[in-house]
C-alpha cells in the first residue's frame, strides 16, 4: 500500500440526482475505493436523495448499493425525501432519516468527518 | 438523531457558493447551512464565487421564495459574507447594485479565508 493513501474520515454530501451527470458515478466509484482505508458516510439531500430509490437499473445505483453493502452510515433529508414523493417501501433500508437536515448536515461536516466532499 | 455535543466554539466553517440563485436548490441549501452553523456556535464565513454572485443582486423583495432575503437573514446574523472582486466585476455587480453587508476582497484574501478555515463546504460544483 502506498504510505500517502489517506486513512482519514471522510464524508460524502451529495446533492445531485444518480443521473445527473457522470460526476455522481465517478464520486461513488472513488467512495467505494475510500471503503478500503477510511471510515466513509453519507448526507444525501436536495436531489440526492433519489440515490435511495430501490430497483434502479443503473451503474451508478449497482456502486451504490455494492457501498451500502459495507455497512457505512447514510443520512438522508427527511423534507427532500417528502419533497421527492419517495415512500419508505420505495427506498431501501438501513437508512438514517433526519427531520432537522441543515442540522444534522452542520454536525455531519464539522464533527463527524475529518475531510468531507460535496457534489 | 442524536445531537452532536462538543466543544466546538472556536471552529471556523466557510461555505463557498459557486452557483447562482433560481437554477437550482444550492444558494438556498447553503444559506440555510451556513444559519445553522452559526447557530450552533461555529464561527461562519459565506463566500460567493462564481456565479454565486448573482445571488448579492437580489436586494428587492418577491412574492416568491427569495434566496435575497435568505442572504441578508445570513448578514443580519452576524455571518461573514463576502464575494470574489473578479467575478463580480465580470458582472458588473458593485456596492451601489448589491445587497448592503457585503465585502468584496480581492482572490488573495479568499485564499486567506480558506487557510483560517476549519472545513470549507462548496454549494453548486
Amino acid at each position: 500500500m502506498d504510505n500517502r493513501t489517506y486513512k482519514g474520515d471522510i464524508g460524502f454530501i451529495i446533492t445531485k440526482a444518480p443521473l445527473e451527470n457522470s460526476s455522481i458515478k465517478k464520486l461513488l466509484k472513488a467512495a467505494l475505493e475510500a471503503t478500503k482505508n477510511s471510515k466513509i458516510g453519507f448526507f444525501l439531500i436536495s436531489d440526492g436523495v433519489f440515490l435511495i430509490k430501490k430497483n434502479q437499473k443503473n451503474e451508478t445505483y449497482d456502486i451504490f448499493k455494492e457501498i451500502i453493502n459495507k455497512k457505512v452510515e447514510i443520512i438522508v433529508s427527511k423534507d427532500h425525501l417528502e419533497s421527492a414523493g419517495l415512500s419508505s417501501d420505495e427506498i431501501l433500508s438501513n437508512l438514517i432519516i433526519s427531520d432537522k437536515p441543515y442540522n444534522d448536515l452542520v454536525d455531519f461536516v464539522m464533527e463527524k468527518y475529518e475531510r468531507v466532499v460535496t457534489i | 438523531m442524536n445531537e452532536v455535543n462538543t466543544n466546538h466554539k472556536s471552529k471556523v466553517l466557510t461555505i463557498v457558493i459557486t452557483k447562482g440563485p433560481y437554477i437550482s436548490e444550492s444558494a438556498e441549501m447553503a444559506l440555510k447551512t451556513a444559519l445553522n452553523a452559526k447557530r450552533k456556535g461555529y464561527e461562519v464565513n459565506v463566500f460567493l464565487f462564481l456565479d454565486g454572485t448573482w445571488i448579492s443582486h437580489l436586494t428587492s423583495d418577491k412574492n416568491f421564495n427569495n434566496c435575497g432575503d435568505w442572504l441578508k437573514r445570513v448578514i443580519r446574523k452576524g455571518i461573514n459574507v463576502k464575494m470574489c472582486d473578479r467575478c463580480s466585476k465580470a458582472r458588473d455587480l458593485t456596492q451601489c447594485t448589491i445587497i448592503n453587508g457585503i465585502e468584496i476582497p480581492g482572490t488573495y484574501q479568499f485564499i486567506d479565508l480558506l487557510k483560517k478555515s476549519d472545513k470549507v463546504l462548496t454549494f453548486g460544483g
